[in-house]
């Protein structure tokens, strides 16, 4: 089993996303995005805002990303079903309905390839849960992405810790898991266990 | 890590309602493909399951347990389940019979027909899902977190996905000829596929594999991504190039990505081993693909059938496919290249070909 501690090494929490979020994604990326849909450019606004808070420029090849996204690209796909009454859907509008398109998205703005997914389940602790199981030496980097109502952009940048802070605690909601004052997460014997520093 | 295999397995396909009725169609040759018509009056070949119903969720319902059963999964439904789809219930969004609503909610879906008590996942990344989802698993059995975990690819029809493709100028109007000296597109298809993966040993090993999204080109593989992917599922597994005796290809029929995919495997194995592609069979069954085609392929090499090919293959690729099951294969490669970047592969080894 694996047997790491991760220590929580940068995160955003843009639930919703200030005013301007848009133009600040352009600056941070030096372009604007184009035609890669409202959802792919949340999570590229959200991911790039969290490895700057971990004070990475790049990230490690290695790293498991997973994204979770319950309502997918809602608005795409709302046009393409009004599209398809018709006639076909236009090229871009198909593409931007696809959930998948995040990926290449983020791996071209983070300059990066490697293990990426997305992943849904109903309760999002069973998916950090399957993360953890999943990532390797290092770490993994998580995001959960809504457009609409509420729009939200959360990502968490987690990597081994090999130090072992006392004081673990079983988590009893992802709320308390992505809390400002967790620093830690594991895998225990019954689910997720945290820490603070 | 402890090994993990391949317990079970389903599909119902356009080949039939399970994999018996599969091996039986594909020994007898050709199957007619349907036609679906789009509003804007085209026409596109399409791979559909039989057994309409006017309702599709009932139909859906009726298929899942259907390969579930067929997998043997009816005493582990406590295990993890993966379900691996591209276009979830929006066929039935279509047809009126419900709202748009969040994506998980067709995994939660599913679980209730199933009775399903283990937790539930729902990958969704385009046409790699499956596969993806067997990855997870496989870590997860592997590492010892669970003994058991099923995937299950499920893509049922809707003019969505179709439609998307058909905008994309990405679909035969004919039939679809992977590695074809002709071939001019891909043909989609309907599948639901169940693996029930397991730490209880069976004929055949999953070893591993290996997932890389590359963000160059949101719609097709590269080269050189090809060749990374094959090269860190072999490291995965601690093979060697020379050890895989057949891989099952990504290969669709598409004019560009057929060419990409082989140009990749040609730089990771030299020579190339012996190739078969499934989609000229099944049609691309997106979402389901990797699981509808990791069944179908293990069935054919036990029961000694193998697809057909009765169009001219294209010179220029330098490959051929193999006209009949390869003797004494133990290690395969099958991949997966799909929308989203991702270039996935799995290797399983044929555990009865370990003495010879």
């Amino acid at each position: 089993m694996n047997s790491f501690t991760w220590k929580i090494t940068g995160r955003t929490s843009a639930e919703p996303p200030p005013e301007g979020w848009r133009d600040q994604l352009t600056i941070r990326l030096g372009y604007r995005p184009r035609r890669i849909g409202i959802l792919a450019e949340l999570a590229l606004y959200g991911a790039l805002g969290c490895l700057d808070n971990a004070q990475e420029k790049e990230l490690p090849k290695d790293v498991l990303v997973r994204v979770s996204s319950s309502r997918g690209p809602v608005s795409a796909i709302s046009q393409v079903l009004e599209q398809n009454r018709e006639d076909l859907p236009l090229p871009f509008s198909f593409l931007q309905s696809q959930t998948s398109q995040i990926l290449p998205a983020l791996a071209g703005a983070l300059n990066w390839q490697g293990d990426a997914s997305v992943v849904m389940a109903r309760n999002p602790m069973n998916l950090a849960m399957l993360a953890c199981q999943q990532a390797g030496r290092c770490g993994m980097l998580l995001g959960w992405v809504e457009e609409g109502s509420p729009c939200l952009s959360h990502w968490i940048r987690l990597a081994p810790y090999t130090s072992l802070p006392a004081g673990f605690m079983v988590a009893t909601s992802f709320e308390e898991m992505t809390s400002p004052s967790t620093n830690h997460w594991r895998l225990g014997r019954t689910g997720m266990e945290i820490a603070a520093l | 890590m402890k090994p993990v295999y391949l317990h079970g397995r389903s599909l119902v396909s356009a080949l039939g309602a399970n994999l018996q009725q599969a091996l039986a169609a594909i020994s007898d040759g050709e199957k007619e493909q349907q036609q679906v018509s789009l509003p804007g009056g085209t026409d596109w070949p399409y791979f559909g399951i039989g057994q309409p119903d006017t309702n599709w969720r009932a139909r859906a319902q009726h298929l899942v347990c259907a390969a579930i059963s067929e997998a043997g999964l009816e005493s582990s439904r406590g295990a993890p389940l993966f379900v691996a789809t591209s276009s979830f219930d929006i066929g039935a969004i279509e047809a009126g019979q419900g709202r748009l609503r969040d994506c998980d909610s067709f995994a939660e879906e599913v679980a209730v027909w199933l009775g399903w008590s283990g937790p539930v996942y729902l990958v969704s990344s385009a046409c790699v899902s499956s596969l993806q989802a067997v990855l997870a698993a496989h870590k997860l059995i592997g590492a010892g977190y669970a003994n058991d975990a099923v995937v299950l690819g499920v893509e049922l029809f809707n003019r969505f996905s179709i439609s998307g493709f058909a905008a994309m100028q990405l679909l035969t109007p004919g039939k679809p000829k992977p590695l074809g000296s002709d071939r001019d597109g891909i043909a989609l298809g309907e599948a639901v596929a169940a693996l029930h993966l397991s730490s209880q040993p069976a004929r055949w090993h999953l070893c591993g594999g290996s997932n890389i999204v590359d963000g160059r080109d949101p719609t097709g593989a590269i080269p050189q991504t090809v060749t990374q992917m094959c090269n860190h599922a072999l490291a995965s597994c601690g093979l060697a190039a020379s050890d895989i005796g057949l891989i099952k290809l990504q290969a669709a029929g598409s004019p560009a990505n057929d060419v990409n995919e082989l140009t990749g495997l040609a730089a990771a194995f030299d020579p190339l081993p012996p190739l078969v592609t499934l989609k000229a069979a099944i049609g691309h069954t997106l979402g389901a693909s990797g699981a509808a085609e990791i069944a179908l392929l293990t069935a054919c090499l036990e029961a000694n059938v193998w697809p057909h090919t009765d169009y001219p293959l294209d010179p220029a690729l330098r490959a051929g496919l193999a006209h009949s099951k390869p003797e004494s294969v133990r290690y395969i490669l099958a991949d997966i290249l799909g929308f989203g970047g991702g270039h996935t592969a799995v290797i399983l080894e044929d555990t009865y070909a370990r003495s010879s």
